[in-house]
Parts: structure tokens; sequence; C-alpha cells
């Protein structure tokens, strides 16, 4: 330890070495931003969004104060809904929904659900997510 | 949530750039006294932005005097609340390290390494480590301030 720590050199390959694990760490992340899996959670109603279900189906967000890729998603999953009918986007705020939040199981923001039209949740991601996964995971739920 | 007035995320951007090779610099310097006094610059750089606002300090002013009027108008603003949250992180964790050096000298480079990461992965790559805690903090704090809560 004092080998690599006693010397500058050893602590400049230290610096070199921390920010590569960081960089793969991130990397490790975001390739799994905006992939949808499938899942089979709880049931969410009109109350606990405190807005009606969609029809056919509902995009949850949980966004956060000054959440950088949070707008990105909200444009992408308000206009897949404005395109199709019986499909609601509801925003929440993560941090005014601390109880949603923790039945959910959500760490990070934005973290998007996909329900049925019962409410069921159906599938989920987090990170940014684009237009053709959203209507990819849309589809599966209404057509699924 | 309503679309807020915001500042352009290059900014805190570019002053992490800043405060990632000032931080660098300082795990290199080990436990000397040049650690230490860059470790001091770089928490009173995090406590000038986390009072007055991520582009209020020195990194945001070079940075609007210098770079932007280079590139073209932001993309989108950003809200100004989360990189103001991570800079208080960032004081939180340098003000630790200078506050235990006295009795742990390898707190100084122990403190620079951790803003250091979190400083070059806003730099590099866009992602705020500070604001990515801000939800999980939130969470903990519900959690001791809410009624399951036994003890705090």
């Amino acid at each position: 330890m004092d080998l690599l720590l006693g010397h500058t050199g050893g602590r400049l390959l230290l610096v070199v070495a921390l920010l590569a694990v960081a960089s793969l760490a991130l990397a490790l992340v975001r390739r799994r931003d905006g992939v949808f899996r499938a899942d089979d959670g709880p049931r969410l109603t009109a109350a606990d969004l405190g807005r009606p279900l969609g029809a056919r189906a509902t995009l949850v967000q949980f966004s956060a104060p000054g959440c950088a890729t949070c707008p990105r998603v909200r444009r992408v999953l308000a206009g897949l809904a404005g395109e199709q009918s019986g499909v609601v986007h509801v925003e929440l705020d993560a941090t005014e929904h601390p109880d949603l939040v923790r039945r959910l199981g959500v760490l990070r923001t934005p973290t998007v659900l996909v329900l049925g039209p019962r409410g069921e949740v159906r599938a989920r991601t987090s990170g940014a997510v684009d237009g053709a996964q959203a209507a990819g995971a849309l589809l599966a739920v209404t057509h699924g | 949530m309503a679309e807020r007035a915001g500042i352009d995320p290059r900014g805190p951007r570019f002053g992490a750039a800043v405060t990632a090779v000032l931080l660098g610099v300082t795990v290199v310097l080990g436990t000397s006294t040049a650690a230490t006094v860059l470790l001091a610059v770089a928490a009173a750089g995090f406590a000038v932005g986390a009072v007055r606002g991520p582009h209020r300090t020195v990194q945001g002013w070079v940075y609007r005097r210098w770079v932007r009027p280079r590139l073209g108008p932001p993309a989108e603003l950003e809200d100004p609340a989360p990189p103001r949250f991570a800079q208080v992180v960032g004081l939180v964790v340098t003000a630790s390290g200078l506050a235990l050096s006295p009795l742990v000298p390898a707190a100084v480079p122990v403190a620079a390494a951790v803003a250091l990461v979190a400083a070059f992965l806003n730099a590099a790559f866009a992602f705020c480590l500070g604001c990515a805690t801000y939800l999980l903090l939130q969470r903990l704090r519900g959690r001791v301030s809410g009624p399951s809560a036994a003890r705090g």
C-alpha cells in the first residue's frame, strides 16, 4: 500500500485507475437506460396517481427537481400519449411522493412505469428513454 | 412539474472540469501541506456554489465570460437546484476531509478522491452524482422523520 500511496507516481496511477473504474461503473448503469423490463408489480389506482388512469395504458414518470434527463423523457412520453387514444402520461415528483417511491422501489429519476388498463405495473425502466423504446414498451402492453 | 427558469447546464459541467483538475492534483500531492491548501480552495469553491448557486461561482464567471461566447446557445436549460445541492455534497465531503486532517492525514487525499470521482463524472459524462443522491437522501430523510421510524 505504501508503495502505491507513498509516491507521487503511485498516487497518479491510483487517480487514473479510480477514474477508469468510475467511468466503467457509469457505463454499466447507462447501458440499461431506457431498456424496459417486464414487471408484474403492484396495481396503482387513480387515487395513488392523483389522476385518472388511461383506458389502455398509463405512462407513469417519476421525476425530481433538477433531474437533467427528466424534461427530455417528459417530452417523449407526453408526445406518445398525445398521439394515442386511451394512453395517459402522468409525471410525479418523486420527492413529493415518498410512499409511492418506497412501494415501487424507485431509486433513480427518471423511472418510467407502464401500467395496463387496470393500473397494474407491466413494465419499467430508468434513465434516458427515447421514442422508439417507449413506443415499443407501450405496444407490448396495449397489444400483449 | 412545470419548466422553470433555468441555467445553462454546460456551466456547471465546465466548473466541474476545473474542480476535477484541482482535486486530481490534490490527490497526487498526498498528505502534503500543498494538498491541504488545494483541498481548502476546492472547499471554498463548493461553499460559494452552495450559497450563491453553481452559476455564480468563479468557474461560472469564467464560463460566462470566456467559454459561453464561443459556444452556441444551450439546447435546454436546467433547474439550478440539483447542481446546487451537489455543491453542498461537495462542500460536506471536502470540509470533512479538512476537519479530519489534523487527526488522520490521509483524510485529505481520500476526501479529494471522493469529490474527484463526482466532479469527473459530471464533467466527462454530464452525470451528476450529487443530484442522484438528492432522491436517496430525500428517501432517507422521509424514513427518519416518517411515522414508521422508531428512532431517529
